[in-house]
């Protein structure tokens, strides 16, 4: 097993298991590692122990919360965990280590009718990042985050004995299961269930498998070594839409209507891109790409999959109708229908957090430590305009430079600020706490997808109450009782 | 302003992969596509006759599938499609394949503009676009970047060459084939896609074009290919695997070597 070792060789020779996509600076550690094989890991487990070295875990480094990035101690990486093969119950076996561009490489060049449904954009986040962060992305709006398409997890806990987890094998009664290694384990009883797209604290159902306690556990009560992953069968055809109402009106009115025939249209995503992103992507605008059409208010771009051409004439004619009954013109919608034309589109999506990112970039170089602020909440869909109003308030009166987009059918919105100066970014701090505040009193949640990693456990306590908290920690102490893996994730707060 | 639109359906080069054996290109499977330059072209068309009023046409000569390109450039706006189409157009070359074209042109009648792309990505000729202006007997302007004006039987066109921008102005009707400098395509609008796929498309054949057999297809072909070859690859690369700060350290130890120059 490759195993680096000294501060000073890891700065060396892997420095970029220090660095994520989150611009959090600071990380450092004692040691890496990267095995291959479950003896290889708990053998690293063991001397960690023994040398009283804490252990992060490093998947592909696409997390935006830190998750990944130790505070010293020792880091283990999945990138070698990459066996990868079809099983006889048609389900899909990849180590911790695959990618997601690797998984569906894998069921590409095996011919396979079936594809792996989730898809949080980043290409090179592995199966183990995902399964840990619960990952999710703009189709989880049909067919749900991570989670749903788990069938069986090998773990790694603490205790260095490996555990096989398939579904059903052991559920929580009540609030409680016993497990012959991990003991008995409590789940805290929450003043109200957790919303249904959320990744802030433990998953927890009363009535949950225990599968559900790791996926989304951010890497702190177990390494995820391989998943047993549920496939689905390819759509007969995709068609991806952006339609630019006239006037927010309008567009609010149509997001409506698109959510109440969600399985009339066969929606597989619903998104949405404000005002101001389409004034940001028509100022940054990217060479080959179309500009919005002039006179959009905003963009609702949507994905629709059906099961045959007649199947999507029928949703594209009901789409037709809505155009007419909203008056909006032709040109106001496009449509991909080609791989070409639908490759098009989503590059057109993805042209806007690259272009805040290269604004970010841009300032930086001028005020170093500046960086973006993201909001992560949502709100149940239906009340999703009065949460969009309230966050442009918050960040109209902070005098904040932002743009607000997200999976609008999910109710979920990412409000981004780009500040200007230091004394902008405390502002930012501060927006970005009342946004939280005001996606739980909502009745949502501070992150549906992001997770919460080192740059938001302070924000636990806007939804969690102290008993709430402290019974997450206490679930998380009967598994790894001395603070063993992840340390500089704390429930509830920062270290 | 009428405009003729020349597109072509192009394999996917991005998918095609290579007969290791025989050195030839493999074509199954290989997904067919509008040539990129063509989306150029057709882009063009639309803006000025959105600008100046009109219609624009659009034309392919291929196999009956390759009706699907004349339905991307409908969806994305263009009138009218007409697919040239007969077992005789067949195994043309550049030559055959403009003459037939051409005739389509004169054909469809008070053409003041015809406009491809700058070549397509299969056969990278580039001859087609000049070869329908030297057979309508037509001046041609190439590798255009920028249409500057356009009306009154007069057409303003920079052209970019290799040591500059050549400004050139040019009486109507007039052949163009267009560079990616001269815009962004548009995106397909849901109403042209719906009316894309109901479309009747009108097949010519040849006795529609009134051509004679040895003017088109392989008949009509000068071109002889003697012999296809796959140029010898450079060897001497190495490959290296690993992280990516063991392999940065291996890179400096060899350039400060000296090992590579």
């Amino acid at each position: 097993m490759k195993i680096i070792k000294g501060r000073k060789k890891i700065l060396e020779l892997c420095v970029d298991l220090l660095y994520d996509e989150s611009s959090l600076s600071g990380a450092w550690c004692e040691a890496a590692a990267w095995p291959e094989t479950p003896e290889e890991a708990a053998g690293y487990f063991e001397s960690c122990r023994a040398d009283g070295l804490p252990v992060t875990i490093s998947g592909g480094l696409t997390g935006i919360a830190g998750g990944a990035l130790p505070q010293g101690g020792a880091v283990l990486s999945t990138s070698r965990m990459n066996g990868i093969e079809i099983l006889d119950n048609g389900n899909v076996r990849a180590g911790a280590g695959v990618t997601l561009a690797e998984l569906r490489e894998f069921l590409s060049r095996a011919s396979s009718e079936h594809f792996y449904p989730p898809d949080p954009t980043e290409e090179t986040a592995t199966v183990g990042g995902t399964v840990s962060t619960d990952a999710s992305g703009s189709d989880s709006f049909l067919y749900g985050s991570t989670r749903n398409w788990v069938e069986s997890l090998t773990i790694l806990p603490p205790s260095g004995k490996l555990l096989k987890i398939r579904r059903n094998d052991y559920t929580f009664r009540d609030g409680t299961c016993r497990h012959p290694d991990l003991g008995e384990l409590v789940l805290p009883a929450l003043r109200r269930e957790q919303p249904p797209k959320n990744t802030a604290g433990y998953h927890i159902r009363p009535e949950m498998d225990l599968t559900d306690l790791f996926i989304g556990s951010e890497g702190t009560l177990g390494l995820v070594m391989e998943a047993e992953l549920r496939l689905r069968r390819k759509p007969g055809v995709l068609a991806d839409l952006v339609l630019f109402p006239g006037d927010s009106g309008t567009f609010w009115e149509l997001f409506h209507t698109f959510l109440e025939n969600r399985d009339r249209l066969g929606l597989r995503a619903l998104e949405m891109m404000d005002g101001k992103c389409i004034e940001f992507l028509g100022a940054e605008s990217t060479p080959g790409l179309p500009s919005p059409p002039p006179g959009a208010s905003a963009a609702l771009p949507a994905r629709i999959e059906a099961e045959n051409d007649r199947e999507l004439e029928n949703a594209l004619l009901l789409v037709d109708d809505l155009m007419t009954r909203f008056g909006i013109p032709p040109d106001m919608v496009w449509i991909g229908l080609e791989p070409a034309e639908r490759k098009k589109i989503k590059d057109f999506r993805h042209a806007l957090p690259e272009a805040v990112n290269r604004r970010i970039s841009m300032l930086r170089s001028e005020i170093p430590g500046i960086h973006k602020f993201g909001s992560d909440g949502a709100v149940p869909p239906v009340t999703l305009e009065t949460y969009y109003e309230t966050c442009r308030a918050i960040l109209t009166d902070l005098d904040l430079e932002f743009l607000i987009f997200g999976h609008a059918g999910q109710g979920h919105l990412h409000a981004n600020v780009l500040p200007g100066n230091p004394e902008e970014m405390s502002r930012a701090g501060e927006a970005m706490r009342e946004i939280a505040r005001e996606a739980v009193k909502a009745g949502g949640t501070i992150s549906a997808e992001h997770g919460l990693g080192r740059l938001k456990a302070g924000f636990m306590p806007i939804m969690y109450s102290r008993e709430e908290i402290e019974g997450m920690e206490k679930l998380r102490r009967a598994i790894d009782p001395d603070g063993f893996l992840a340390p500089a994730l704390q429930i509830g707060g920062a270290s | 302003m009428r405009f003729v639109v020349v597109v072509k359906q192009v394999p996917d080069t991005a998918e095609v992969r290579i007969d290791e054996e025989k050195g030839t290109l493999i074509r199954e499977g290989v997904p067919s596509i509008l040539n990129p330059f063509d989306e150029y072209a057709i882009e063009e068309a639309l803006r000025w006759r959105d600008e100046l009023g009109g219609s624009v046409i659009v034309v392919t000569m291929g196999p009956p599938q390759a009706e699907a390109v004349l339905r991307e450039a409908v969806a994305m706006g263009a009138d009218e499609a007409i697919l040239l189409s007969d077992r005789a157009f067949a195994g043309a070359d550049t030559l055959a394949t403009s003459n037939t074209l051409a005739r389509a042109v004169s054909r469809i009648g008070d053409v003041d503009v015809v406009i491809t792309g700058k070549q397509a990505i299969d056969g990278d000729t580039a001859q087609t676009g000049p070869s329908i202006a030297a057979s309508l007997d037509w001046p041609q302007v190439t590798f255009v970047g920028k249409v500057r004006q356009l009306g009154d039987g007069v057409m303003v066109a920079e052209r970019y060459v290799e040591d500059g921008c050549e400004v050139i102005r040019a009486s109507l009707p007039v052949v163009i084939t267009l560079l990616k400098d001269a815009n962004t395509p548009r995106l397909p609008s849901l109403r042209g896609k719906m009316k894309a796929r109901k479309m009747e498309i009108p097949v010519w054949g040849i006795d529609d074009l009134g051509l004679e057999p040895g003017k088109v297809g392989l008949d009509g072909s000068p071109t002889r290919v003697v012999k296809v070859a796959t140029p010898e690859a450079s060897s001497g690369g190495e490959i290296h695997r690993g992280e990516p700060g063991e392999l940065a350290a291996l890179i400096v130890d060899r350039l400060l070597g000296g090992e590579v120059e």
